[in-house]
């Protein structure tokens, strides 16, 4: 007996085989749920909500969140899952089904009497000789377009139908170039993604410069401006009664109001610097001028910027001031009284687009924009979510491909390839740990097999194929899902990330391990073990 | 000229509590769709029009509520659509689609009665838009008494107000419910609101309601302090001085009534995070004011308040989030009538001197007043001893001194709120003899509080407890609020209500802070809190030095009570 049902007797204790069964069934079932998510033919999701709420999903990260775990195993296999989403920003559903697979193999060996230390020590040989396999496998390379586009589109085409995806693909990869800077690690903030709910998912475009979804506030000010000088700014233009309580301080309502009044003119002041510069730049051409101020404006401000044929826009979002300076050039201005023409940007269209109550702001045509925008249209609010969700993923696909300098072959390619691998390691290594390498080289063609099967093939025959097609000709083979035959992934350009795959061999090896290992779980809460 | 305010709502209590209030400002707006203009009380200030996607205006409140997956109940998040096959829904896949439904929530009585008359009223208006009888359905819905006890789980069963979609946020990242996946601690939800993504969905839904404002005045944040939420709030205030800096932030900590389940009294968790709360938004906030029906801040169970003409029951979400909400609809008079006198950064420096930024609410409800009574009588009769209850904690066995207050009451109407002396007799008390309703309450205050600075607000408006408000008076209490001599039958709801609230600095709230920093100390040590040690006790000493922000005098207090020792 535990020595905590002396403490509690209410406590419940699962142990040994027991203890694994209750993890296994966790994991089984975890697996179950996500196996019909992988790959392109995998099946997308309607989560529908008890209030008839709607959420389409395929991405497991998102399922994993939108589940309500409640059994603790499944509950901290999620969580490692999800926490690899948000390390390489992809395989949280490859991480489940492995994680599974690995129990799933060790079970057949536990139930004939293997101590569970014996395969976690050939899993961890098996973990690093896959990893030195996808080292080889990797294929270095100078990330162009065409390479990127490859990646990228991989990971969309598993998530949107092919058309969407090219659409996507395309505005994402002329992102990404857009904000590189060579010789510094790409920065995804540069890229802002956008939602309108608006016309078709296949509307998404690539703006070359910034939208904001919010407008001027004053109904004199034009909806287009031309040729526009931007003012970026962070300047309160709000009229604010001062900090302390002036009530004390007066005595009669004439000095009272002639406080108000002198508070009131050093606002106007402020404003009257920026028309001051307005007319300075814009002095006999017909050029625009636009304000973007971090902090409000009234409506008093408005109006005296609104008669000068200025454009005001308040409260633009904090983080949009750095990519509006990278957009269209010129400095963020803490202060109005050190303005010169040199601290303006400029942008070549700046437009109004109201829809409902909301309105977007566009600032295009910038010279040279080292910050984009993704803006995504979408019938309804579901769709746009996953387009976002999606977009994302696609942004991490191409940042991952950067960073490692290398792809891998997809399709199923280095699973097969791993697979192998492991197996002659297996006939090389001599004692137990064998048993943890053959289950490991088992569990690993998960992948290609539930791929073929979501795709409506047979799973064994299938991988047959892929093997013998793999011993035959040497190279990298991969599961074309339209047919059903082996092909080369490399000549289809269908290619993964190199770090996703290394993250979820590690991850999966490791929570696999450590589940295994575990012989005794206790609970002295309120609610039971089983279910 | 009464500025904007908006507000956010962090956690499932603080939801119920302003649900309630929400419900209670309904009686404002015409129907959900108008102002009415005339009104005392400036709904401009707490709600925004907007367009439907219909083109219609609709008012809803400026707001912004967290919450955690599984909290919602029956409540859309989304607006309605038509329905659709569910192909049609997903165009971005041309692959299998499987469709998986949880099962569908029901509505209460109460929100299908709503659905019903609200569709009713649209037919209506496409059909016939100039009916003149509309209002039966209504009229009958009104009259209808509900009791909700056993159908209310959650805050949306009994959402009257609609809200606006882009309002609701659910962090998936945490359950509301089960053992796994909470939001347990403190460090967890100022983690969660870190997050980039948590934050800027945040950042974002805060800038869909600040940027329209002409005039923010600033922020009223209600959190639950028992949860992760404490963490979270705090992470908001940081939020919001770095977006909106000079706004006055008013904070209310809520803490639930004694729980439901077995475990009686708060665990160790609960006492760190309000601990914590309490540290650190003291700082960030103008103002900050613990709001709750048991007055401990402590792990030992505490009986919950009792106020004469009021039964409700404690441990009921549903009952003790509506006694907040009354408070909150009486206290944050100040800064939302059209003649308001100060913004609520005024009203929140009147109260904060030397660093006291810690207020106690006292609220008397329904503050007790019988028909034919004027103010002067109500208030010779009124006893603060067993009807001016503290809604937190604030060591008021000791003292009721107080640095300063600011008291409001509602629901007292012009010609009864000054006393009416026959010529020739003498006046009853020297509170009838005052000119004015606000002088009545002035000098009754200073005589209970001698040389303390007092600022009063009467309005005349009650407050509508319609439906959903639980039935929880007494029977002694008519349909219009006053004491009556006849039971009232059970058939009948009460109808509005008077009340009286003073927030104040109070002298008491030194012994409460003391005892509750001694608290967290002794679980600190103790617990493994993920949070730096060094943080966890800069914490716990800005906490006993706000503590002593509360003593009188020099010392004084202290003497005190080594005397009586």
């Amino acid at each position: 007996m535990a020595a905590i049902t002396a403490l509690n007797p209410k406590a419940e204790v699962a142990r040994a085989r027991a203890a694994l069964a209750v993890n296994m069934s966790a994991a089984r079932g975890l697996q179950d749920v996500l196996r019909t998510n992988l790959g392109p033919k995998g099946t997308m999701k309607m989560l529908v909500s008890g209030a008839g709420d709607i959420k389409i999903t395929k991405d497991g990260n998102i399922l994993l969140h939108e589940m309500q775990i409640q059994h603790p195993t499944a509950s901290l296999i999620a969580k490692a899952a999800t926490a690899q989403d948000d390390i390489t920003g992809d395989g949280t559903t490859s991480s489940v089904l492995m994680i599974g697979e690995l129990l799933k193999q060790a079970d057949l060996y536990i139930s004939e009497g293997v101590h569970p230390r014996v395969l976690t020590e050939g899993f961890e040989i098996a973990q690093r000789h896959a990893v030195s396999v996808l080292d080889r496998m990797a294929d270095h390379r100078e990330m162009d377009r065409s390479t990127l586009s490859a990646v990228v589109h991989t990971a969309l085409q598993t998530k949107l139908h092919s058309r969407l995806a090219d659409v996507l693909t395309e505005a994402i990869v002329d992102a990404v170039m857009a904000v590189k800077v060579s010789g510094k690690p790409l920065d995804l903030f540069m890229v802002e993604i956008m939602e309108m709910k608006h016309r078709s998912d296949c509307d998404s475009t690539l703006i070359r410069g910034l939208v904001l979804d919010h407008g001027a506030r004053h109904p004199d000010m034009k909806r287009r401006v031309d040729n526009a000088y931007i003012l970026t700014c962070n300047v309160s233009l709000e009229y604010e009664k001062s900090e302390v309580n002036a009530g004390f301080f007066y005595k009669s309502s004439k000095e009272r109001e002639r406080l108000v009044e002198a508070e009131r003119a050093f606002t106007t002041d402020k404003v009257q610097k920026i028309i001051a510069l307005k007319r300075q730049v814009c002095k006999g051409n017909d050029k625009g001028f636009v304000v973007i101020n971090q902090k409000g404006i009234d409506p008093i401000s408005l109006d005296l910027l609104a008669k000068e044929g200025i454009v005001a826009i308040r409260r633009a979002k904090r983080r949009n001031m750095e990519r509006l300076t990278l957009a269209c050039g010129g400095i963020a201005m803490n202060s109005v009284d050190d303005l010169t023409p040199a601290s303006l940007g400029y942008a070549g269209l700046v437009y109004e687009y109201t829809l409902g109550e909301e309105k977007y702001t566009f600032i295009e045509e910038c010279a040279a924009p080292q910050s984009v925008t993704l803006l995504l249209r979408g019938p309804n609010k579901h769709t746009l979510l996953q387009l976002k969700d999606a977009a994302r993923d696609g942004l991490r696909a191409a940042r991952n491909a950067i960073e490692d300098g290398a792809v891998v072959p997809g399709a199923g390619a280095f699973e097969v390839a791993a697979s192998d691998a492991l197996r002659e390691l297996r006939n090389e290594t001599k004692g137990r740990a064998q048993l943890g390498i053959q289950a490991f080289a088992d569990a690993i063609l998960i992948v290609p097999k539930v791929l073929a099967q979501n795709a409506g093939l047979e799973q064994q025959e299938t991988l047959l194929k892929l093997q013998a097609e793999r011993a035959s000709s040497g190279r990298a083979v991969g599961l074309d899902l339209d047919t059903g035959e082996p092909m080369i992934p490399a000549e289809v350009g269908v290619w993964d990330n190199v770090s996703v795959k290394k993250q979820m061999l590690h991850s999966c090896t490791v929570i696999a391990s450590n589940l295994l290992l575990v012989d005794e779980i206790m609970r002295a809460g309120m609610s039971s073990l089983k279910g | 000229m009464a500025g904007e305010l908006v507000t956010l709502q962090l956690g499932h209590y603080a939801n119920f509590v302003a649900s309630h209030w929400w419900n209670l400002q309904e009686e404002y707006l015409c129907n959900g769709s108008q102002v009415l203009k005339h009104a005392e009380i400036n709904s401009n200030v707490l709600f925004r029009e907007g367009l439907t996607v219909h083109g219609q205006p609709k008012y809803t409140p400026r707001v912004v509520l967290l919450d955690l997956k599984g909290s919602l109940g029956s409540l859309k998040q989304e607006e309605e659509h038509q329905r659709t096959q569910s192909a049609q829904l997903c165009k971005t896949w041309e692959g299998p689609l499987t469709t998986h439904c949880t099962e569908a929530a029901e509505k209460n009585e109460y929100l299908r009665d709503l659905k019903k008359h609200k569709e009713n009223s649209i037919r209506r208006e496409v059909l016939r838009p100039r009916a003149a009888n509309d209002t039966r359905s209504w009229s009958s819905m009104e009259s209808k008494v509900y009791w909700l006890e056993d159908s209310v789980t959650v805050w949306s069963d009994f959402q009257r107000v609609p809200l606006h979609p882009r309002s609701i946020s659910i962090l998936k990242q945490y359950s509301h419910e089960g053992e796994s996946d909470r939001l347990a601690t403190f460090d967890l939800g100022f983690q969660l609101l870190s997050h980039p993504d948590v934050a800027e969905d945040f950042e974002d839904r805060l800038h869909f309601f600040v940027e329209e404002c002409d005039h923010l005045q600033g922020f009223q944040l209600l959190c639950d302090w028992e949860d992760g939420f404490s963490g979270l709030a705090c992470r908001a205030v940081e939020i919001l001085h770095d977006d909106y800096d000079a706004k006055g932030v008013l904070t209310w900590g809520l803490l639930p009534g004694p729980s439901q389940t077995k475990v009686p009294g708060r665990n160790f968790n609960h006492v760190l995070n309000s601990a914590l709360a309490i540290a650190h938004l003291a700082e960030s906030s103008s103002l900050l004011c613990p709001l709750s029906v048991c007055p401990s801040f402590k792990c030992q169970p505490s009986p919950p308040l009792n106020f004469p003409h009021i039964q409700y029951q404690a441990d009921m979400k549903y009952h003790s989030s509506a006694i907040l909400a009354s408070a909150l609809e009486t206290s944050t008079l100040p800064y939302r009538l059209h003649s308001s006198p100060a913004s609520l950064s005024q009203y929140a420096e009147s109260l904060n001197y030397c660093g006291r930024k810690v207020a106690v609410t006292r609220l008397s409800f329904p503050f007790s007043l019988a028909r034919g009574w004027c103010l002067p009588d109500a208030l010779t009769k009124h006893d603060p001893e067993t009807s001016w209850q503290y809604l937190c904690p604030s060591g008021y066995e000791q003292n009721e001194r107080c640095f300063t207050q600011a008291v409001s009451l509602r629901g007292v109407s012009a010609h009864q709120s000054r006393g009416f002396v026959p010529p020739g007799k003498e006046p009853m008390s020297r509170l009838h003899t005052c000119e004015s309703g606000e002088s009545v309450l002035s000098l009754y205050l200073q005589t209970r509080y001698p040389n303390t600075p007092n600022s009063v607000l009467l309005a005349e408006t009650p407050i509508h407890v319609k439906t959903p408000f639980p039935n929880i008076f007494s029977s002694s209490i008519d349909p219009n609020g006053y004491l009556g001599e006849e039971k009232r039958s059970a058939a009948t709801a009460v109808r509005q209500v008077s009340a009286l609230t003073a927030v104040q600095s109070a002298a008491g709230l030194h012994s409460s802070l003391q005892e509750l920093c001694a608290e967290a100390t002794r679980f600190a040590s103790s617990m493994a809190t993920g949070i730096e040690q060094e943080d966890l006790s800069n914490a716990l000493h800005s906490l006993c030095s706000l503590a002593d922000n509360y003593k009188f005098g020099f010392g004084e207090s202290d003497l005190d009570e080594s005397d009586s020792d």
